[in-house]
C-alpha cells in the first residue's frame, strides 16, 4: 500500500506520471522540487517508513548505467546495472537496501527513454563483446511492475540486440508481461530462492517459496531462460536437510534444460552497513546470530561459509553441470 | 510492550487549555523556563512556548530537556493559522504536509501519518501576523522553528503539526480572541484524540527499537564495566533475548563477580548457539 504519492515538479506532466497517477486515482500528490527533498534526509527510520512507503516519481539525471562489482556475472565479460527504482515492496532481513538508505520509500524514475539511450550506447561499443545488464540491483525488478511497466517497455528493446543478455531478478509471483509476451532469448529470470522453513523467517511480505517455485516451473514450460540464485545462503539447525531438501523441490518442478545460471552468494553486509541495519532491525533472529568482520564485510566464519558453499556445490552437481555455477558475490 | 509517549509543543494557553483537560495533565512545580505540563503517566507532556518561531524552537528543546522519554516520543506542534483563499473555513483541521519559511526556499515534507483522517495542506511561516489572505496555504508563526528544531533531535516520522484555520478572508485576525480559539479546539478534540493513538502506536515502535535489555541497569549497578564493555554487554543482552526469549540469564551468571567473566560467559553462550529455524 502506497501511504503517498510525491512528483518531482519537472516531470508532473511526463505520460508515464500521468499513467501511474491513473493507478492511484484517491491520493493527491504532492509537488517537490527533488526526490532528495523527501528520500534519505538525516533522522530517518527505515522501519517505520517500510511500514508505511510513500512512492516518489523522480527522473534520473546521470549514471544511468554502471559497472557492476568485481566478481559479479553470469558468464559474459562486461557486466552492468542499472535501476530504474531505488528500494523493493518486500522487507527481507539481510537485503543491503535497509542500511543503504535510511529511507524506504520506493523513488522510481521515470525517465526509461534516458537508460535506453545509454544501455543502447554500452552495447553498441561493446558489440563485439558478450554483456549482462542486471536491473534488479537497488529494487525487485518485477515487484513494482504493475505500477511502473519496467518489464514492457525494456525487454522489446534488449530483444532487438542479441549480444546483450538483461537479468530481472525477483522474487516476484507477478510475472503477467511475461506470461504474455514470446520467451526472449536474452533475458534471464532469476529467482532468489531459500529453504521455505528460512524463508518465512526473513523475507517478509515476499511471496512463499512454493508460490516461486511454481512460477519458475510455468516460465520455464513458456521457454523463458531462468536463473536460480541461492543468495544469500542462510546457516542454522538442519541447513544441510533443508538446502537438500530445497535444491530437490526445485529441480523436481524445473525442467533442468531451461536453467541458465546458478548462483550461491553467501550472507554478506557491508561493514559500515551493519551497524545501522542491525539498529533499525535489533530483534532479528538472523541479524543477531554469530557474526563476524571479516575485511570490509560482515558475515559468518570463514569455515561455515566455505561448509555451505561446498555443500550447496556438491549437492547441485547432481542436478546441473557446473558450467553454469556463477558467483555474484561482489566485493565491497 | 511499552506505551508511547506524546510531546506537544503549542503557543498559546488557550490553544492548550482543552487538551491539558481532555488529558489530564497537570502543570510541572517549580521555576520553569516555559509552563510544562504532564499526565500522571508521564507519557504526555504540553508545553506553552509563546508566539513566534523562537519561542516554538526554544520551548521545544525545553521540553526535549526535561521528557525522560524525548528522543522516542511523538512530537506534535498544534496551533492556530490563518488561511489563505480557498484553503477551507474557519474552524477546519489540518494536517502540514508541506512546510515553508516566507525567509528562503527551504523545504520540510512532514511524515504523512498513516490512517489520519484529516485534509493536508501546505503551511509557510512568518514572523509576523498575516492579514493578506490572497495566497493558497496556512500561515502561522511558529511551525518552521519547531519542526526544524526537533528534526535534529529525533526521527522524522514521529513528527507532525496540526493546525486549525482561524483566520481567513471572511473573518480575519482581529476577530480572534481567547474565547473563541478554546471552542475552535474544543470541536476538534476528537480529532486530536485520533492523531494522538496513532503518534502513540508509532512512539511504541521507536521505544521498543531502542530499549534497553531489563538486566542491563542492573547489573552495571552493581559491577563496573568500562565505556566498551557496557556497549559490548549492551549487545550481548539484545542478542540473548533474541535467541533465549523463556531463558532467564540471571540465575546462569549469578556467581560470577566480574565484567569480564560476564562477558565471556554470554559471548561463548550465544557463539555456540545455533539457530532454529524449523
Amino acid at each position: 500500500m502506497i501511504n503517498q504519492i510525491y512528483i518531482e515538479n519537472e516531470i508532473k506532466d511526463h505520460p508515464r506520471v500521468q499513467s501511474i497517477l491513473k493507478k492511484f486515482k484517491r491520493k493527491n500528490p504532492i509537488f517537490i522540487d527533488k526526490y532528495a527533498s523527501v528520500f534519505n534526509k538525516k533522522n530517518q527510520n527505515f522501519r517505520i517508513q517500510k511500514k508505511y512507503p510513500s512512492l516518489i516519481l523522480s527522473q534520473k539525471k546521470t549514471s544511468y548505467v554502471l559497472k557492476t562489482p568485481a566478481d559479479f556475472g553470469i558468464g559474459n565479460s562486461h557486466n552492468f546495472y542499472f535501476s530504474h527504482m531505488y528500494n523493493c515492496l518486500y522487507d527481507c532481513e539481510y537485503c543491503f537496501l535497509q542500511g543503504m538508505y535510511s529511507s524506504a520509500d520506493y523513488v522510481l524514475f521515470v525517465n526509461f527513454e534516458d537508460f535506453e539511450e545509454e544501455i543502447k550506447e554500452k552495447i553498441s561499443f561493446l558489440k563485439n563483446d558478450k554483456v549482462t545488464f542486471f536491473s534488479g540491483y537497488d529494487c525487485d525488478s518485477l515487484a513494482f511492475e504493475k505500477v511502473s511497466g519496467f518489464v514492457k517497455y525494456f525487454l522489446p528493446i534488449f530483444k532487438k540486440f542479441p549480444n546483450a543478455d538483461i537479468e530481472l531478478r525477483t522474487k516476484s509471483t507477478q510475472v503477467d508481461p511475461l506470461f504474455s509476451m514470446e520467451p526472449i532469448s536474452n533475458c534471464v529470470v532469476a529467482f532468489s530462492l531459500m529453504p521455505t522453513e528460512i524463508a518465512k523467517k526473513v523475507d517478509h511480505k515476499a511471496p512463499s517459496i512454493e508460490k516461486r517455485i511454481n512460477t519458475i516451473s510455468e516460465l520455464a514450460s513458456m521457454g523463458w531462460k531462468i536463473g536460480l540464485r541461492f543468495d544469500p545462503l542462510i546457516h542454522g539447525e538442519n541447513w544441510k536437510i533443508l538446502y537438500s531438501n530445497l535444491f530437490e523441490n526445485v529441480f523436481k518442478k524445473i525442467d533442468k534444460k531451461v536453467i541458465h545460471s546458478i548462483t550461491l552468494g553467501p550472507l554478506r553486509f557491508p561493514k559500515n552497513m551493519f551497524k545501522k541495519i542491525i539498529s533499525m532491525n535489533p530483534k532479528s533472529k538472523l541479524l543477531s546470530d554469530t557474526l563476524v568482520l571479516r575485511g570490509n564485510k560482515i558475515s559468518y566464519s570463514n569455515g561455515i561459509e566455505q561448509e555451505m558453499q561446498s555443500f550447496c556445490t556438491g549437492l547441485l552437481k547432481d542436478y546441473s553441470p557446473e558450467t553454469l555455477f556463477f558467483s555474484c558475490k561482489g566485493n565491497f | 510492550m511499552s506505551n508511547g509517549c506524546i510531546c506537544w509543543v503549542i503557543a498559546l494557553p488557550s490553544e492548550a487549555k482543552t487538551l491539558i483537560e481532555e488529558f489530564k495533565m497537570f502543570p510541572i512545580q517549580g521555576d520553569t523556563l516555559f509552563p510544562v505540563y504532564k499526565n500522571k503517566n508521564e507519557d504526555e507532556w504540553l508545553v506553552i512556548t509563546g508566539v513566534g518561531q523562537l519561542n516554538a524552537a526554544s520551548g521545544a528543546s525545553y521540553l526535549y530537556s526535561l521528557c525522560p522519554q524525548a528522543r522516542t516520543s511523538f512530537w506534535i506542534n498544534f496551533g492556530i493559522a490563518g488561511a489563505g483563499k480557498k484553503v477551507g473555513n474557519i474552524g477546519d483541521i489540518f494536517f502540514i504536509n508541506e512546510l515553508r519559511n516566507y525567509d528562503h526556499d527551504k523545504v520540510h515534507y512532514p511524515f504523512i501519518l498513516p490512517q489520519l483522517k484529516i485534509k493536508n495542506a501546505m503551511l509557510k511561516t512568518y514572523d509576523k501576523p498575516q492579514n493578506n489572505y490572497q495566497n493558497s496555504f496556512l500561515f502561522d508563526m511558529e511551525s518552521w522553528g519547531f519542526y526544524n528544531i526537533v528534526q535534529r533531535k529525533i526521527t522524522r516520522e514521529l513528527i507532525t503539526i496540526i493546525k486549525i484555520i482561524s483566520d481567513n478572508s471572511i473573518e480575519t485576525i482581529s476577530s480572534i480572541s481567547k474565547d473563541f480559539v478554546k471552542k475552535l479546539v474544543k470541536e476538534k478534540v476528537e480529532y486530536l484524540v485520533s492523531l494522538r493513538d496513532i503518534g502513540n502506536s508509532l512512539s511504541r515502535i521507536e521505544m521498543e527499537r531502542k530499549k534497553e535489555p531489563y538486566i542491563f541497569f542492573d547489573l552495571t549497578k552493581n559491577i563496573h564495566f568500562t565505556f566498551s564493555q557496557r556497549e559490548q554487554l549492551k549487545k550481548f543482552l539484545i542478542r540473548w533475548d533474541v535467541h533465549f526469549p523463556k531463558r532467564p540469564l540471571f540465575p546462569e551468571i549469578k556467581d560470577l563477580k566480574d565484567a569480564k567473566s560476564i562477558l565471556g560467559y554470554l559471548e561463548s553462550s550465544l557463539d555456540s548457539h545455533v539457530l532454529k529455524w524449523e
